[in-house]
């Protein structure tokens, strides 16, 4: 029906058309609102920063502690701390 | 009635001496302080703006209410990072830009290609006959209109899709384009030009 040549331009009139087009409008607000809602009950209290900061904190404890062990043990028993008693040996 | 419109109605008598950039920026200060109801009325002022452009991405209302929440859900999360500088509106629009083009990029070029299984020049010429005919309701002759478009712009990347449509379709400028898709303005119009040139060969090889 249309030549090669003027394809172009029956899309550029269609295009001009489909601008005038009235496309049926979303009402979202409820939904908007619930799935916000969903996202502030899922944040978590503490930002993420924290997290790592708590982790560290806990990892330094851990080894503090049981370094600390390791003394007290090889202080009670000079064979008996694993870690240390071989260090010294 | 546009959604500014709307929104002038809205808010009631109280804030009627602001005018609706002001009444977004207020609103988004107080939703980042806490209040839940301002967020509600930013999206009930720019729903139906924002549902508008998500049509020509989506062109099924299933998919475009989807669409349109992901981009007040984005905004939300994102509130902090809009300078109150600029519009509101365009920072929406360029969010939404962002979700329309990850939508077509899940669904993949195949799937619309398999989904349309008419020819370029079955639709051409059903273009060329609507063009023509006036016995159409101008909202008919639209929507078709619309469909075809949408029909011969999947056939398209999706680069070449988003610049032609949002320069056809949406009637934003090169630099109104530039902004919501980030691009520089000069990509916008290289973009659009081989845009075209590409549309016009592939019109062309199924004639």
């Amino acid at each position: 029906m249309s030549t090669s040549g003027d394809r172009l331009e029956v899309f550029d009139r269609l295009a001009e058309l489909a601008c005038r087009e009235n496309p049926p409008l979303p009402d979202v607000v409820a939904r908007v609102r619930q799935r916000v809602m969903v996202r502030c009950l899922r944040e978590p209290l503490l930002p993420r920063w924290a997290f790592g900061l708590t982790g560290a904190l806990g990892l330094v404890a851990c080894t503090c502690g049981w370094i600390g062990w390791q003394a007290w043990s090889l202080a009670a028993d000079p064979l008996g701390g694993w870690l240390l008693s071989t260090v010294v040996s | 009635m546009s959604s500014t419109e709307v929104a002038w109605q809205s808010v009631g008598s109280s804030v009627s001496m602001l005018e609706p950039p002001d009444l977004d920026a207020r609103d988004v200060r107080m939703s980042l302080g806490g209040d839940p109801d301002s967020f509600e009325r930013l999206v009930r002022r720019h729903q139906a703006a924002i549902g508008r452009l998500m049509w020509r991405f989506a062109r099924n209302a299933a998919d475009q209410d989807e669409l349109t929440q992901e981009v007040f859900v984005t905004a939300w999360t994102a509130l902090r990072t809009w300078r109150g500088t600029g519009s509101f509106e365009r920072w929406l629009r360029r969010i939404a830009v962002r979700v329309g083009y990850a939508y077509w990029r899940r669904r993949g070029k195949d799937a619309a290609r398999l989904e349309f299984a008419e020819t370029v020049d079955e639709l051409v010429d059903q273009g060329a006959a609507l063009v023509d005919r006036e016995r159409h309701a101008a909202d008919d002759a639209a929507r078709e209109a619309g469909e075809l478009v949408h029909r011969l712009l999947a056939r398209l990347s999706d680069r070449d899709r988003l610049v032609l449509t949002l320069l056809h379709l949406e009637g934003l400028s090169v630099a109104e384009i530039g902004e919501a898709t980030g691009w520089s303005q000069s990509l916008v119009k290289v973009q659009a030009h081989r845009a075209r040139a590409r549309l016009k060969k592939l019109m062309e090889a199924e004639s």
